[in-house]
């Protein structure tokens, strides 16, 4: 069957001159990766690869990059919605700057650093490129949120939505990993190596906890919570 | 008081997914926990509904469920929380939330009620019932006004639906109810009376205020002011078969008759009271209701009787005509003289003639005759005086029964007019008895002398037709005796009698062929046309002789076609081909009626069977076969040496007609294709000289190539000397492929040759390389190819008993071919279909596990799904034992793939006896898998799979 063999490759990464040993919680997650996609699973062996090569001084940074492509690209492999975000915001802001400067040398409003008068061309000019720049800006970057709320939904198969401020705590979490391993992959955060490994460590339970649940030991833990809340109720 | 930290216990878990969420909600006993949970953002964001792809869904709201469980324990607390709901059109919120009110004493449920009140604006009313519930509950609870404000939002009718906003001529529109009928009937007779017992006089008032303004939907914009025609809808105010009741105006009516009822049992003095308020609404309908309730009550206040009876505005108004006729019935034994005397009078100076007089001078041109006009008035006062006939003084009676004498006493007086239903078909004016019991010669002098009926009737000659034709099926040896005193009767039940015998001969019964045969050239001979009558005038009567032409073709077609015991004698053959030679020459179909009817009406095929000529030549084909059984049991001759050439007048006959110069007939060329096989049987060596006739291949012909190929590939199963003969012609039919657009035949054409190749390759007929099918697997769109993947999947699981090892492996081997071919391409995808068909060659069994197990993991891998899922989870039963791990695993990718949860529900039991399988097995893996799968179903809400871990 096409596809059938994917196994073999990324099992035969393993097999290369550095040996990797996963720990279970590792082992799991890659299989539930493996399941979803290939790629995802790649992208998540390869950090934990390149975390373990000591020779490697700025394995800290390649692995959080890894890891924050793991978090950008799930939504996709999930087939939530996402938009071409190849167009970056440094790029548009340095074109918009650029029609900022030149409407302020052509228009007739602006005079000794001040903007006054009826609107003439240029102005108008840069008034809808500004208009179009934030359209954009709340399509491509707002979403962010819709976005991961939706995928967090899409890995919960339950037929009931969880309330939004409860849904709200979850994405926040999303986020919280996201934006630390995007700061580390930018160096714009130092680390020690026991706090990424917690970090990994955490967000491997995050997703392992969408991807491989123990619902019923969860409900076992709910029936207690009930019972011992209404039982001291009565008492 | 419940604990903060076991709250905050609970909405870590809660947090983690929405099986918890629901599972944590669904299970609280106590409502101690909505202040806290109330306190943390519960309570405050009910799921809207859900529209997806034209449907909508109402998502379940755990938490308005717990407040309607426990809004009996704590129904203030309920209540408060309930108000402060943010807004939903979700009906399912809105359902718990009446639960909730059901159970909280009624003041405090009647201030929910007020809010129930809104939900009626929303366009998704999905449960009258429960709030009808509620109305009831309102009301028993003293709290009317509440109950009265739903009962009138229940009540509610607006304009009916008319497409395109048209509406008859008059400008009528039929009002409806804004909920479904039958609850609205539902509400009326079970839930109206506890507001009636509570609240009576509010409650007819709002039911007659609502009749109005149903009435004032439906008045046409020309008719008079406050005309409403309630006694054509409404014949009778009292329940009565006449009412038809399928309108909301109906229910409407009973339900203020029935409310005025229960009111007047109760206080019968009320009666003027309830009368007056009736009869202010100036619609007649509730005049009435009015005097209906003075002809039930009238005997405990017999003043109003009379003053209602000696009205004559009452007396005229046709409106109240059947009420004022039970008035008059019921109580004018009881009027005093003088009161009689006041109606007799009125009675005989009779009606206003100027009505009838107008008329006949509009339609006629002129006044009607004065024995005309006498005639309806004596017909008015029959009417009139019937309804008290028990009762008139002697002079009166006396005079009644003269006019019943003259006229014959009316049916059902008190009503204006008397529906009797719907007569369907035509029917015959003689029984089947009636007609069995005559002698042919009383039977043929009836059928000469029968005269249909004027007016509106249902007697016809077909009528007669269909019955003679059962009178034969029950005695064909009276008929066949006396057949040629039927010579001279009109076509029309000629066809009767063939019709008869047909049916003789579908039921296994002896004819007398020398007679049929007789009788059938003489048919053949009448000239085919009947002057005065046209095809296009089709009435009860055939048009012509062509009718009972097509049925001879069809009995010789099945007479010869059952010839196995040889009951048609050989020397009938030369009246057999007398009667076929006229009859592949009739006109029917003409070129035009082909051009003009074929195609996306009726294609080739259908119209031959249903074609004079058409009808012929598959009989034609049937006589060339039976001549040659016969030629072969006299000659006791091999069968490839006798063939058309031992019959050269049909020989020329099918030569002939392939000529499209001499037949341009779509509909015969399709003979050609679906007689395929006998025409082999007849004679091979003429098919393969006139094939390419048969099959043109010219472009400019192709509508006949499509005609007869189409008629063949769906008419004729696949057989080794069709490959034989016709590989080209398969080979020429695969490149022409075109893709399915839309299903003008029962079966598509294309399908059905995706099926014949499967067949030959299944038989080993054709090899896996064979041009035939590399061409198919090129040129067929993906749809085709699933559907022969889908084809063999489906004849594998219907296969009983062992199929054999070279099958199994060719098979495979296809199948393997299809996989690696998928490989090569860029577009998976295009393989979707061919693919999830694997569902059927799993669930046939017919492989080894191993291999139909690694196959399906890499189906489901690539697409999620597979047809025939349930059949594949009960195959999937019978190898669990020897696979548990794979199986659950399978068995997982497939509850993945289930996006919708529909499949799951119907595999639940064996999905149950998969996973204990694997649970009890001592495949460590296979157990593990099975709680990673039963978790997974947990986490969409399937809490019954939890029992499997316990």
């Amino acid at each position: 069957m096409p596809g059938s063999d994917i196994t073999k490759q990324v099992v035969s990464l393993s097999d290369s001159r550095l040996p990797l040993i996963l720990n279970s919680q590792q082992q799991t997650l890659f299989n539930a990766l493996l399941e979803k996609d290939d790629s995802l699973a790649r992208i998540y062996l390869g950090a934990i690869r390149v975390l373990g090569d000591d020779s490697n001084p700025d394995r800290v940074a390649l692995a959080s990059h890894n890891i924050r492509e793991l978090i950008n690209l799930l939504p996709r492999y999930l087939g939530v919605d996402i938009k071409d975000r190849q167009a970056r915001l440094g790029d548009k802001v340095a074109n918009l700057r650029d029609q900022w400067q030149k409407a302020g040398t052509r228009s007739k409003c602006h005079a000794e650093d001040n903007w006054q008068g009826e609107i003439d061309k240029p102005l108008q000019s840069l008034l809808k490129d500004l208009e179009r720049f934030f359209v954009w800006y709340d399509d491509h970057f707002r979403r962010r949120k819709a976005v991961v709320r939706h995928l967090l939904k899409k890995l919960d198969p339950a037929p009931i939505s969880l309330p939004e401020p409860i849904a709200d705590l979850h994405v926040q979490e999303w986020e919280k990993y996201h934006n630390y391993f995007v700061a580390l992959a930018h160096h714009d955060k130092t680390t020690t190596e026991d706090e990424l490994t917690s970090w990994i460590s955490s967000l491997e339970r995050f997703l392992l906890d969408k991807l491989r649940p123990r619902t019923f030991e969860e409900i076992d833990e709910i029936d207690q919570i009930i019972k011992q809340a209404e039982e001291n109720d009565k008492s | 008081m419940i604990s903060p930290e076991l709250v905050e216990k609970a909405i870590e878990k809660i947090k983690q997914r929405g099986a918890n969420y629901q599972y944590f909600f669904d299970h609280l006993k106590s409502p101690d926990w909505i202040q806290p949970l109330k306190e943390r953002g519960f309570f405050s964001h009910p799921p809207q509904p859900i529209e997806e792809s034209g449907y909508i869904s109402f998502p379940l709201w755990p938490e308005s469920r717990y407040l309607a469980r426990v809004a009996a324990e704590a129904p203030n607390l309920v209540l408060e929380i309930a108000l402060d709901i943010p807004e939903t059109e979700n009906a399912r919120v809105h359902e718990d939330l009446i639960e909730a009110a059901l159970s909280m004493p009624p003041d405090l449920a009647a201030k929910l009620g007020q809010r129930v009140e809104k939900w009626f604006q929303s366009p998704y009313l999905l449960l009258p019932m429960k709030v009808a519930s509620l109305v009831s509950y309102l009301a028993q609870g003293d709290q009317t006004e509440v109950a009265l404000s739903l009962a009138k939002e229940l009540l509610k009718v607006l304009p009916g639906y008319h497409p395109e906003g048209v509406v008859d001529a008059s400008g009528r529109i039929d009002p409806r109810s804004r909920i479904n009928l039958w609850e609205y009937e539902q509400f009326l007779n079970n839930n109206l009376p506890d507001l009636v017992s509570k609240a009576p006089q509010k409650t007819l008032a709002l039911l007659c205020d609502i009749l109005e303004e149903s009435l004032e939907i439906s008045k046409g914009e020309r008719e008079p002011e406050f005309y409403d025609y309630s006694h054509i809808w409404r014949p009778a105010i009292e329940p009565h078969q006449q009412n038809w009741g399928h309108d909301v105006r109906d229910y409407l009516v009973s339900a203020i008759r029935d409310t005025s009822v229960a009111i007047l049992e109760r206080i019968p003095e009320q009666l003027t009271d309830v009368v007056r308020m009736l009869e202010d609404r100036r619609w007649p309908v509730f005049r009435r209701v009015a005097l209906y309730l003075i002809d039930k009550f009238g005997h405990k206040n017999f003043e109003a009787v009379v003053k209602k009876l000696t009205d004559k505005t009452l007396f005229d108004d046709v409106s109240l005509y059947h009420e004022y006729s039970r008035l008059v019935q019921d109580y004018f034994s009881q009027l005093d003289q003088n009161d009689q005397e006041i109606i007799l009078n009125w009675i005989e100076k009779g009606p206003d003639l100027s009505y009838y007089i107008n008329r006949g001078e509009k339609e006629e041109g002129k006044r009607p005759a004065e024995d005309e006009l006498s005639s309806w008035k004596e017909h008015w006062q029959l009417r009139r005086l019937a309804v008290m006939k028990d009762s008139l003084p002697e002079s009166w009676r006396r005079k009644y029964e003269v006019l019943v004498h003259k006229y014959s006493e009316p049916e059902h007086p008190d009503l204006l007019s008397w529906s009797t239903g719907v007569l369907s078909g035509p029917t015959s004016p003689k029984s089947l008895d009636q007609i069995e019991q005559m002698t042919i010669s009383e039977l043929v002098d009836f059928l000469l002398t029968w005269v249909p009926p004027s007016g509106f009737t249902m007697e016809s000659a077909e009528g007669i037709s269909r019955m003679l034709t059962k009178a034969v099926t029950k005695n064909p040896s009276k008929y066949l005796m006396g057949l040629n005193t039927f010579k001279g009767l009109d076509p029309t039940y000629i066809r009767g009698l063939i019709a008869g015998f047909r049916e003789v001969l579908k039921e296994g019964g002896f004819i007398d062929w020398q007679s049929i045969l007789a009788f059938s050239r003489w048919i053949v001979d009448q000239p085919r046309e009947i002057p005065g009558r046209s095809p296009e005038d089709i009435g009860d009567w055939d048009p012509n002789w062509g009718w009972i032409r097509k049925e001879i073709a069809w009995l010789i077609q099945e007479a010869l076609e059952k010839d196995d015991n040889k009951t048609i004698p050989f020397d009938g053959k030369e009246d057999i081909w007398y009667v076929l030679k006229v009859l592949t020459q009739d006109p029917d179909p003409t070129p035009e009626y082909e051009e003009r009817y074929c195609g996306s009406n009726m294609d080739p095929a259908t119209l031959s069977i249903n074609s004079t000529r058409g009808a012929a030549f598959h009989a034609l084909i049937a006589f060339a076969t039976w001549l040659k059984k016969n030629l072969l049991d006299q000659k006791e001759s091999e069968h490839q040496l006798i063939g058309l050439d031992e019959m050269p007048e049909v020989r020329d006959m099918l030569e002939l007609h392939l000529d499209v110069e001499q037949d341009p007939l779509l509909a015969i060329r399709a003979v050609y294709g679906w007689r395929f096989g006998s025409l082999l049987y007849l004679d091979r060596n003429w098919i393969i000289d006139n094939k390419k006739k048969i099959f043109p291949q010219d472009q400019a012909l192709e509508l006949y190539r499509q005609a007869a190929w189409n008629a063949f590939i769906l008419f004729n199963r696949p057989h080794v000397k069709y490959l034989d003969v016709l590989q080209d012609e398969y080979l020429i039919a695969v490149d022409r492929l075109h893709p399915i657009k839309s299903r003008s035949l029962p079966s598509e054409p294309t399908e059905r040759l995706a099926e014949h190749l499967m067949v030959y390759y299944w038989w080993g007929e054709l090899a896996l390389d064979s041009q035939l099918l590399h061409n198919f697997w090129i040129k067929a769109e993906k749809n085709l190819r699933g559907h022969a993947i889908s084809f063999i999947g489906r004849n594998l699981y219907d296969t009983s008993g062992n199929i054999p090892n070279e099958i199994i492996k060719r098979l495979m081997a296809l199948w393997e071919n299809r996989v690696d071919e998928a490989k090569k391409s860029k577009k998976v995808e295009s393989f979707s279909e061919e693919f999830k068909s694997f569902g059927w060659w799993f669930a046939s069994g017919a492989f080894q596990s191993h291999w139909s197990l690694d196959q399906l993991e890499g189906v489901l891998r690539l697409f999620g799904e597979v047809e025939a899922d349930h059949l594949v989870i009960e195959r999937l039963v019978t190898v669990v034992t020897e696979h548990p791990a794979r199986v659950v695993s399978v068995l997982g990718s497939m509850i993945e793939g289930d996006r919708k949860g529909w499949g799951i529900h119907g595999w639940r039991e064996n999905v149950k006896k998969i996973l204990k399988s694997a649970l009890d097995s001592n495949d460590q893996i296979a157990k593990q898998e099975a709680k990673g799968l039963i978790d997974r179903l947990g986490a969409r809400g399937l809490f019954e799979y939890r029992e499997l871990l316990m």
